[in-house]
């Protein structure tokens, strides 16, 4: 043969395999180049539910009861679905084009999470007329069958633990700090339980001297009292958040003359009638319908009420209260009990002798809800999940350090977290691809993605199902939301401080220019009447929708009065909040693992400040356990917050 | 003679069908593959970033050793615009601004200055824009290739390029 048959031959058999292989190469290129950009768009519309959630919360002072937060939360879902039909292109269609692609988006919250997913409608009803089915339900409204999209029931971050030689058969829920709720039985006695745990009577813990509560150093009194302060539009107002709710004492609302002397911690103090108390009600306006004010023609229960409000604000003492509380809780959960006169949230005192032993709970205790048999949780399950005993066998509960970042309870907090959102959404995610026509399965979790789910709130977006050439695509985004009074971390507590020319900012409690001579120092509580610790949240800027009449205000709630009486903002810090340049870097791998083992060795000033606000934050915000009792506590009479301000007629 | 020189061209041209066009057909489907993994690299790079709120050395580090296992060597921009927005200059009773939303810029050796402390981290806050942008300096089997073959514009290296960018989701430490 001529060598140019075998050449023709050659490229003959050789030109279709380079063809097809090419084709092949660029096919898979073009579809993990498509999946990279879906993943980047996923990414953005995930952003873009979390910023619509974060500005629906901030100027909406419910936003965080919890019927309030499913609105808040269905309108980011429907934020997301039109910020990814356009990042899609298929804006101006319908926006639930693109409800098909996602099977499920997660919300996390402080104690659970809500997944957002399709669901199948099952109304039943009786048939109005039996002959011709003819239902008496508007069914363009709702039908059964139907599948729908909307928000499953709330998913709390539980696990049950069992154990008979120990006498415990008990449920713990947690959430995405040291709180934690109890519900079950331990010694044969029913307990219903919940409070922030920390270690106590040692060094890293809380440590109580007398009547007073010692942490980090900082001691806390029942005498020292704060009376907090902010603009609502162009007024400055005394106000106390109680329940996740600010309230606000207005000093000349009532149209009344006489005053009302009481006697409180051994006080006489004289109250005006005048003096009002609102909220800002849902619609932005003010609202001084919570009590009724002071009046000799008002029920005597009514007039009480008021003044424990009125009380609560001049002189709120919840950073006092709230490590007592936690102290208390913590002394019956892990200190052997022994607290006098201590009832649990059902007001049942007989509770058992030795405390609730938690300290003697091991991680092979925990078993799946409705087992009886041992080990369910422990050893299992699915490929899927990372079971608990991949993290090892050990006492939760022990150790000095409950309430930082290294505790065994964080690590177990943080595996239960995760194994609860793995196992639902899991299960979320199949029957989705139930009825849909290719199988789907959960897409991996970054270790760095889960690290942020275990500790902040967060949306998890997932879609499949688009076809990018060769396959399907499968991907999911997570962005964390840190702008939100869900969840008081050690890291959403600003300090007001002073520069070197005299301006007002706030900054970071770890700016490391906090109370050096050539940087700023603290502003004292002499000069604000209250600690200069103030929850990030609070730096927003707002509106004040309160008057229809005019346009709406926006306004700065953490505002003072400079020279020439010109309101001014405080100034967020370069070195801190706008840059990052001067802030100590806290956790992960750096030199103090959190913020408690840095500001051990800060000057007394800062610490004091900062705790302060830490903890009244913390004991004022939102609680499902303390949902409207205010003032006497639940139905069990157990008590919250205003029965601390007992006074004398 | 005629014949010889029919030869001729043909063994020319049997030469550069078997052995030139799958040569370069395969380097150029190399190319191909190593764009994909700069690119794939890049996105998950800035992804990441863009995600945690901060740019560590391990990460960076992480991310030039897995470009770099490609075979090629390239030229990394990291770009990081820092949003300079103090929302406490808004005024009351108004949304006016003074000097809002500006942007300053970091550039590969500010970012990489920035790494090189006790902590190995550059903190960012959410409303940063991170870019990244990697190209190849080496000139690879298929760019030689075609210079080789048809040198009609000059020397081309055989680019090997990717951009992503994005804006910080989350602000460090809170």
């Amino acid at each position: 043969m001529k060598l140019q048959s075998l050449s023709v031959i050659f490229i003959i058999i050789v030109l279709p395999i380079t063809m097809v292989l090419s084709e092949y190469i660029s096919n898979l290129i073009e579809s993990r180049e498509i999946e990279m950009l879906y993943d980047t768009k996923l990414l953005n519309s995930t952003y873009d539910a979390i910023k619509a959630y974060q500005l629906n919360t901030i100027n909406n002072a419910f936003g965080d009861v919890t019927t309030q937060k499913v609105n808040d939360i269905e309108a980011a879902a429907s934020t997301f679905f039109n910020s990814l039909s356009s990042n899609f292109n298929y804006a101006g269609y319908d926006s639930n084009v693109m409800q098909e692609y996602v099977s499920a988006i997660v919300f996390t919250m402080n104690d659970g999470y809500y997944i957002f997913s399709p669901y199948t409608n099952t109304l039943t009803e009786l048939k109005e007329n039996t002959e011709d089915d003819s239902s008496s339900y508007d069914e363009s409204y709702s039908k059964g069958g139907e599948i729908k999209d909307g928000l499953k029931p709330y998913v709390y971050y539980n696990c049950r633990y069992v154990n008979p030689s120990k006498e415990f058969d008990f449920v713990i829920t947690y959430t995405l700090d040291n709180y934690i709720t109890i519900q079950g039985m331990i010694n044969n006695i029913y307990v219903y339980d919940c409070g922030y745990l920390y270690s106590i009577d040692n060094d890293d813990g809380i440590k109580k001297s007398g009547e007073n509560y010692i942490y980090n150093g900082i001691t806390f009194t029942n005498s020292q009292s704060e009376e907090m302060k902010e603009y609502v539009g162009d007024t400055l107002y005394s106000y106390a958040k109680i329940n996740g709710k600010k309230y606000y004492l207005d000093p000349n609302y009532y149209d009344r003359t006489e005053t009302k002397t009481i006697k409180y911690e051994g006080n006489s103090i004289t109250i005006p009638a005048r003096t009002g108390i609102f909220y800002i009600d849902s619609t932005g306006a003010k609202n001084y319908n919570q009590t009724k004010g002071y009046s000799s023609s008002n029920l005597k229960a009514e007039n009480d009420e008021f003044i424990r409000y009125y009380l609560a604000i001049k002189y709120n003492k919840s950073a006092y209260e709230y490590f007592k509380k936690a102290y208390e809780f913590s002394k019956m959960a892990i200190g052997g009990g022994g607290i006098s006169g201590y009832a649990d949230k059902t007001g049942n005192t007989a509770l058992p002798t030795h405390g609730y032993r938690l300290n003697e709970l091991s991680t092979s205790d925990a078993v799946i809800y409705g087992s009886t048999s041992n080990y369910d949780i422990y050893k299992n399950l699915s490929q899927d999940i990372t079971n608990i005993q991949e993290y090892g066998e050990f006492n939760i509960f022990s150790g000095n350090d409950i309430g930082k970042s290294s505790s065994n309870f964080e690590q177990h907090r943080k595996a239960i977290i995760r194994y609860v959102i793995e196992t639902n959404l899991t299960t979320s995610i199949a029957s989705f691809s139930s009825s849909a026509s290719t199988d789907f399965k959960m897409p991996k979790i970054s270790e760095d993605d889960w690290e942020m789910i275990e500790n902040d709130v967060c949306a998890i977006s997932f879609m499949q199902g688009m076809s990018i050439g060769s396959k399907q695509y499968n991907g999911y985004a997570a962005v964390s939301n840190t702008l939100g009074a869900e969840h008081i971390d050690e890291s959403d507590i600003y300090i007001l401080a002073t520069d070197l020319n005299g301006n007002k900012i706030y900054c970071k409690p770890n700016d490391k220019k906090l109370e050096k001579t050539d940087g700023y120092s603290v502003i004292p509580y002499s000069q604000l009447g209250y600690y200069s610790g103030i929850l990030k949240l609070n730096f927003e800027q707002k509106q004040d929708a309160s008057n229809n009449d005019v346009d709406t205000i926006i306004y700065q709630p953490m505002s003072y009065t400079a020279t020439g009486n010109i309101r001014t903002p405080y100034l967020g810090s370069y070195t801190s909040i706008m840059g990052t340049s001067d802030v100590e870097l806290i956790g992960g791998g750096n030199e103090y693992a959190d913020m408690h083992s840095y500001l051990k060795n800060s000057p007394i000033n800062l610490k004091t400040a900062y705790y302060n606000g830490f903890a009244r934050e913390r004991w004022g915000s939102y609680n499902v356990n303390n949902i409207n009792y205010e003032l006497n506590g639940n139905s069990n009479g157990c008590d919250y917050f205003l029965n601390d301000y007992q006074f004398v007629q | 003679m005629g014949d010889s020189a029919i030869t001729i061209v043909a063994i020319f041209l049997a030469a550069i069908l078997m052995f030139i066009f799958p040569l370069m057909t395969m380097a150029d489907k190399t190319d191909d593959a190593t764009s994909l993994t700069i690119k794939s690299a890049t996105t998950e790079f800035t992804n990441q970033v863009r995600t945690k709120g901060y740019l560590s050395q391990e990460d960076y580090d992480n991310f030039v050793l897995t470009i770099a296992a490609t075979g090629n060597s390239y030229d990394t921009d990291i770009t990081v615009m820092k949003l300079d927005a103090n929302p406490a200059k808004k005024v009351q009773g108004s949304t006016v601004t003074i000097g809002e939303n500006v942007y300053y810029v970091m550039y590969t050796t500010q970012v990489l200055e920035a790494l090189n402390n006790t902590s190995k981290l550059l903190a960012l806050s959410e409303g940063d824009i991170i870019t990244v942008k990697v190209e190849n300096t080496n000139t690879t089997i298929s760019g030689q290739l075609r210079n080789f073959l048809y040198k009609v514009t000059g020397n081309t290296d055989g680019i090997i390029a990717a951009e992503a960018s994005g804006m910080v989701t989350k602000t460090y430490g809170s």
